[in-house]
């Protein structure tokens, strides 16, 4: 089996600094993989550099078989797509619109979007209970009812590889775990790959196949909450939490300072 | 829908009026035609010799040229507005008006009398100022829209001590007058043959932004959304540039600068529609028809002579600002 993500001695960085130094990884298919850090260790450079957004990068990267280092920007829209943290959306823009952005990359100049599409878009909304809010004006939708448009946004745009940058800013509690549970099936239904850089790491323990830990650039660990023990996730996470308690109760992972 | 049923609503009712206001524009001027001669033209009755060539040779040029002028600088204002991201800005960003400004006085002052001389300089210095923008952005080494509004106050600001060294030059008789009138904007003196010279370049342009309406709004969410869905951003905003200014030049190589109409007449669309989608831009094309055509009708009406349309522009444009200021809008700005 291809692995649905395979990076291997990928750096990323700016102009002047390298912030991602040759970082060796895979993702299975149908697996949501998670990316724990300090703020400022290179975790978004990481994902930026994945989807090839303005960072410069280099290695290889292979989504589902095929590298997409070197595809052009439309070719690259049909395998990966991002789920960013800062979202501007202008003023005026009705959530429908917002969400029918997603196939943008499937349709072609001047056509209308077909019949498959129409449906398509629909049966997301459905899935994702969002039937109330595409009639509304997208800038007045709250924080978390707009995420949970771009979410439908992505599964609109349905591409083999997808990645999250800190997706659960600004849900609610019950919205949150609802979130990543929708997302994993979604993954394990279509047999996508997702990458999700996320802040929390009982979130990331709980909801992650596989967790790696970042520091300064570099992956130090690579965590697998169902395999490990407690005692081994604690060790694993400590360069990133400091020294914490973990405690896996049912499906959950709990963790404590 | 209710949104969609208003968007059909407002569309139509400014057309009507659009249509009303250039009848109207039809009949003002040194020799009046009355509403029930034009209609007689347009169904082919009998009209007195001297109304026929006045309207064919006169007005509806000058009535095609406004509603031309009009539609492609709202149009290119709403490319401009979301391309950036910003509700200042205008086509005249990447410094297009003072381009063609001092191509037309280098252009008069060096004795180029024919209007053609002059209207080649403009839209020579016009298309002129939008390479030197690519071409500060090209030496910057990033394509991020701010590097783009700070080349276009640059070479704007270079344009504009052409245009006064220009005027230094410039003899105090007729050459410093004739700058001086073209900064300002006008109607006057336009004929079919310039209409059509003018048409060959704005309307492909205009048609072309209309189509692109899905990269344009694509393009507002910003070039790393873009880019997720597949946009190449900066070479989209090039293109979209270049078609905006070639249309921007094009128009105002013939009327000199018209101020505030591509500023404003988005903003008026947005307060009539409420949305940004493909009617918006169609909407700012109408609404800044409807401005210029207006302001062109005083520019004729008002004095013995004609009056320069920038001043009428803005003259139009105050309430208008007010109005937007003091509405909900303003808050956003």
């Amino acid at each position: 089996m291809t692995a649905g993500l395979w990076v291997e001695h990928f750096w990323a960085g700016y102009k002047k600094k390298t912030v991602v130094e040759d970082v060796s990884f895979a993702v299975n298919r149908g697996e949501l993989a998670g990316v724990l850090g300090e703020n400022g260790c290179g975790k978004t450079t990481l994902l930026k550099g994945i989807a090839g957004l303005g960072v410069r990068h280099g290695g290889k990267v292979l989504a589902d078989g095929q590298d997409i280092g070197g595809m052009s920007v439309k070719k690259r829209a049909a395998k990966v797509s991002v789920l960013a943290s800062k979202n501007d959306i202008p003023t005026g823009l009705l959530a429908r619109e917002v969400l029918e952005m997603g196939w943008y990359p499937q349709l072609s100049f001047l056509r209308p979007p077909g019949e498959r599409l129409l449906e398509k878009r629909d049966q997301v909304a459905k899935k994702l209970e969002l039937e109330e809010l595409l009639p509304q004006y997208f800038e007045k939708l709250s924080q978390g009812q707009g995420q949970r448009v771009l979410l439908g946004r992505l599964f609109l745009q349905d591409t083999p590889l997808v990645l999250l940058d800190e997706p659960d800013a600004g849900l609610d509690f019950r919205r949150k775990h609802a979130f990543f549970l929708q997302i994993r099936q979604w993954l394990l239904e279509e047999g996508k790959t997702g990458l999700a850089v996320l802040h929390d790491p009982g979130l990331a323990l709980t909801y992650c196949d596989r967790v790696f830990c970042m520091k300064r650039g570099k992956i130090i660990g690579t965590i697998e909450p169902k395999a490990d023990t407690e005692e081994e996730i604690a060790e694993k996470i400590r360069p990133v939490t400091g020294i914490v308690k973990v405690t896996k109760c049912q499906r959950s992972v709990i963790i404590f300072p | 829908m209710r949104s969609a049923k208003r968007i059909r609503l407002m569309t139509g009712s400014a057309v009507v009026l659009l249509a009303a206001l250039c009848a109207v524009s039809a009949c003002i001027g040194s020799y009046p035609i009355s509403l029930s001669d034009i209609v007689a033209i347009a169904v082919g009755g009998e009209v007195p010799a001297m109304a026929r060539r006045v309207f064919f040779a006169l007005r509806l040029p000058r009535v095609g040229m406004g509603l031309m002028a009009g539609a492609g600088l709202g149009l290119c204002g709403a490319v401009f507005q979301m391309l950036f991201q910003n509700p200042l800005a205008s086509p005249d960003l990447v410094g297009v008006a003072n381009g063609a400004g001092a191509g037309a006085a280098f252009a008069i002052v060096c004795g180029a009398g024919s209007v053609r001389g002059v209207t080649g300089g403009a839209f020579l210095g016009g298309m002129l100022a939008l390479a030197g923008v690519f071409f500060l952005v090209w030496l910057s080494g990033s394509n991020r829209p701010g590097i783009f509004i700070v080349s276009g106050i640059l070479l704007s600001s270079l344009a504009n001590a052409c245009i006064m060294l220009c005027k230094h030059a410039a003899d105090s008789e007729g050459k410093l007058a004739a700058i001086d009138f073209w900064t300002m904007g006008s109607l006057a003196g336009i004929t079919a043959d310039k209409v059509r010279g003018a048409a060959w370049v704005c309307v492909p342009a205009m048609l072309l932004l209309l189509l692109l309406h899905r990269e344009i709004l694509v393009m507002g969410l910003g070039d790393e959304q873009a880019c997720i869905l597949g946009l190449p951003a900066g070479k989209m905003r090039m293109l979209l540039l270049t078609l905006a200014t070639l249309c921007v030049a094009g128009v105002i190589a013939l009327t000199g600068v018209i101020s505030f109409v591509g500023l404003l007449a988005p903003h008026g669309a947005f307060l009539l529609l409420g949305r940004k989608n493909r009617s918006y831009l169609w909407m700012s094309g109408i609404v800044g028809a409807g401005l210029t055509v207006a302001a062109d009708c005083f520019a004729r009406s008002i004095a013995a002579g004609e009056l320069p349309l920038s001043i009428l522009t803005t003259l139009c444009a105050l309430p208008f600002f007010l109005f937007f200021i003091g509405s909900k809008r303003g808050a956003r700005l």
